[in-house]
């Protein structure tokens, strides 16, 4: 029968990695080290001291040995207690390294895993968001004088990887809204190699020194408090050994990289933590006298959202499983998986002349699609629903781990549904809008056709 | 985690698809939740007309007769008043109002909870039993029923509760169904409907529409196995409860959308009665207020929440 529930063992590790979380982050261990202009709340010594201690205990590395549900519990908890383990570099550049990278990479992975170093993902441009084929940062070939780039990357042919390698590349564009990118030691960048192509055949990735001359991070204050950053290369050398994957596939890795880039549990763990903050306010506060929790109203907003967020949850879940039954080796398992009919989820097979969708299940990128929006636009719903039943007091902001002398007096929940409300803005935003998304959903998940 | 379904569990929906396509009657009406559910999720689907609720609520409470019962829930007063005395000498008598009970018309035997662990059972056709059709947008046959001094045949000791809330994990399995067949409708519809030179289905907001459908219907369907297999797996009893709330409460909001935007991607022929679409949308509708309102099995769930208790079905570890 049907069971969403993660195993045994892995609700074990849940406990676990609560524990650790419940010393590192304790009042006492933070103290001092809150620092509101980085997303995390947290100064970059703690940050880096929790990425070795995970990586010591092999937690980082989860998701790079097809550990699903450890991953999933992993992610969930640490979005949960807000600790600086969400924007690992393996979360953020580990999928792409492991699948494209090759030599001095996968030591660099490693040392990612070991939660030594720290590494951002720069592929944005001012002109060029949910669009990537609008990318314009350069990569020339050292050498090429004419500026064409082409001339020394590829052969005749074109056809990468038949022609050979320059012996490097001058690396010059501006990318922004790089989350983190004040401390990361590494960076994942994409940039055009040929000047006259389509993207989908010009675009190489490219692993960079964060520290390598003519690196430039600009800050840019977010709507809520913490940074983004502009990354500048300003002609900035990179040696032969700085391409990731192939030349001029920077495309097709991209795709795979981003899509490979979180499991949605994430989402769900902040969901929570928002839940509880506005079921705990529920719980305490009143209105004009009486409690909140005798209030029809709130009392229905709290049975929508909690079930709402199990769905999601639910859709999360399943979306991982779908990918883990697609990566299994051997044969594809059975796929009616678990639905009774239909296109929902794993229908089976209605006979011949059904609709286009029949026949088969929700294949696991439409489910990941799913699973993005229902979580991005759930966290905006808490927000609101939070701030709305707080007042004036859900007005009253301040970032996780402010010293209570920086918590307004009069602050719902420390301050923190204000922040929630700012904060969830990016969600629907940013990893794929979730307009891409609901495109992928319709296209992938019901063969409906691309539009013109 | 497992949301696999065994090839048992699918032969018994392609046998429920044979038979409710062939008019004919479902392959079960006892049996574990799942299996129900899987029977349920194709009855709505082929939306027609079937007791099937009504049986699977008399086999909850333990009818076990091949005549067929019909639950009058919610007799006004809230309890009937029982006369254990009666007629001196007689039989215990039932007396109070029933209304909107499925199918009470063509069944043999009224069956009325007495309170939430006990079942008198009442001879439909018998003394003090009337019975009258009202009319509704759905297709079960709702009945008042008015007993004034009924005799009680026999009575049993029945958890009430726990089969009302198994059973409305089934009903919602009939509006995922039906969720499901209108969307597939939909985008059937969508995709060979030409306006302005092209399928409608390449449009961004059609597109989104069905993106929505779909999320609705999934998450819909989820809740309903997860809540069938929390009580297939021997939960505690309150576990049970609350994951069939959550079941309803997340399921119909859902489905109800499903089938309304389902019209409106159908268009001006998918109001005419020949065409499906409004067989769903009234299933739907109608199991929306039946076996416990939305609002009820939310407001259940709130209880828990701000009693610090957890939606467990997700939580704790599971299989190894």
């Amino acid at each position: 029968m049907v069971d969403f529930r993660f195993s045994a063992a892995a609700e074990a590790f849940r406990a676990e990695v609560r524990a650790f979380l419940a010393g590192a982050l304790s009042p006492d261990a933070v103290a001092g080290h809150d620092d509101p202009t980085d997303l995390t709340g947290l100064g970059e010594d703690v940050e880096r001291r929790l990425h070795r201690a995970a990586g010591e205990r092999g937690w980082l590395r989860l998701g790079l040995e097809g550990d699903w549900e450890r991953r999933a519990v992993f992610d969930h908890e640490v979005a949960y207690a807000d600790a600086p383990l969400v924007d690992t570099a393996v979360t953020l550049a580990g999928q792409a390294l492991a699948a494209f990278g090759s030599g001095w990479q996968l030591d660099l992975l490693e040392r990612m895993a070991a939660g030594e170093v720290t590494a951002c993902i720069a592929y944005s441009e001012e002109g060029a968001g949910s669009d990537l084929t609008a990318v314009e940062a350069t990569a020339t070939p050292v050498g090429a004088t004419d500026g064409s780039g082409a001339t020394e990357a590829s052969g005749p042919s074109g056809a990468p990887g038949s022609a050979p390698l320059p012996e490097g590349w001058v690396l010059r564009g501006t990318k922004v809204l790089v989350t983190g990118a004040h401390k990361a030691d590494w960076c994942l960048t994409i940039a055009r190699t040929r000047p006259d192509e389509p993207a989908r055949r010009a675009l190489s990735m490219f692993v960079v020194d964060m520290r390598a001359p003519g690196v430039e991070v600009v800050r840019r204050p977010t709507m809520n408090g913490w940074t983004l950053g502009d990354v500048v290369f300003h002609d900035v050398r990179l040696g032969p050994e700085a391409l990731l994957g192939t030349l001029h596939g920077g495309w097709k890795q991209l795709v795979a990289a981003v899509a490979a880039e979180r499991t949605g549990m994430f989402w769900i763990g902040f969901a929570r933590h928002a839940l509880d903050l506005l079921v705990e306010h529920v719980r305490t506060a009143e209105r004009d006298g009486r409690p909140l929790a005798d209030d029809p109203l709130a009392r229905d907003t709290v049975g929508r959202l909690a079930l709402d967020l199990e769905a999601g949850d639910r859709l999360a879940r399943r979306a991982l499983w779908s990918q883990a039954q697609a990566d299994a080796p051997g044969p594809t398992p059975p796929q009616p998986a678990a639905g009774t009919g239909g296109a929902v989820p794993g229908g089976d097979d209605a006979g011949g002349g059904g609709p286009v969708h029949s026949g088969r299940g929700v294949p696991a990128p439409a489910l990941a699609a799913m699973a993005k929006v229902v979580a991005t636009e759930l966290l905006q719903d808490i927000a609101q629903a939070a701030t709305e039943l707080a007042g004036p007091a859900g007005l009253a902001w301040a970032p996780p781990f402010a010293p209570p002398d920086a918590v307004p007096p009069g602050a719902a929940a420390g301050g923190r549904l204000a922040w929630e409300y700012l904060e969830r803005v990016h969600g629907t935003i940013s990893v794929g809008a979730n307009e891409l998304q609901r495109d992928t959903i319709a296209q992938l998940g019901l063969g409906l056709p691309r539009g013109g | 985690m497992d949301l696999s379904l065994t090839p048992d569990h699918a032969r018994l929906r392609a046998a429920a698809r044979a038979a409710f396509a062939a008019g004919g009657d479902p392959p079960l009406v006892a049996g574990p939740l799942t299996e129900l559910a899987i029977v349920a999720r194709e009855l709505g689907r082929a939306a027609v007309p079937s007791p099937f609720h009504a049986d699977v609520l008399a086999r909850l409470l333990g009818w076990d007769d091949p005549d067929r019962a019909a639950v009058a829930l919610d007799v006004r007063p809230p309890a009937p008043s029982r006369d254990p005395t009666g007629v001196p000498g007689g039989p215990p008598t039932l007396t109070g109002v029933a209304d909107f009970v499925p199918h009470a018309g063509a069944a043999a035997w009224l069956l009325v909870p007495l309170g939430p662990d006990a079942v008198a059972q009442v001879d439909r056709r018998g003394p003090g039993v009337a019975v009258t059709p009202q009319a509704t947008i759905a297709d079960d046959a709702r009945c008042r029923v008015e007993l004034s001094g009924a005799p009680v045949v026999r009575t049993w000791a029945a958890d009430v509760t726990g089969a009302t809330a198994r059973a409305a994990v089934v009903l919602a399995a009939d509006a995922v169904g039906a969720a499901e067949a209108a969307l597939d409708a939909a985008v059937a519809h969508v995709s060979e409907r030409r306006q302005w030179g092209a399928p409608l289905g390449t449009r961004q907001a059609v597109q989104h529409r069905c993106a929505d459908m779909l999320i609705d219907v999934t998450q819909a369907a989820d809740a309903v196995l997860d809540a069938a297999g929390v009580a297939d797996r021997g939960a505690p009893e309150a576990e049970v409860r609350l994951a069939a709330s959550a079941a309803k409460a997340t399921a119909l909001p859902r489905c109800r959308r499903v089938t309304a935007a389902a019209h409106q991607l159908a268009g001006g022929q998918g109001v005419l009665a020949d065409r499906p679409f409004h067989r769903w949308y009234r299933r739907v509708k109608a199991a929306e207020p039946t076996l416990g309102d939305v609002r009820a099995h939310r407001d259940a769930v709130a209880t828990a929440l701000l009693a610090g208790e957890t939606l467990s079905s997700l939580a704790g570890g599971g299989t190894p």
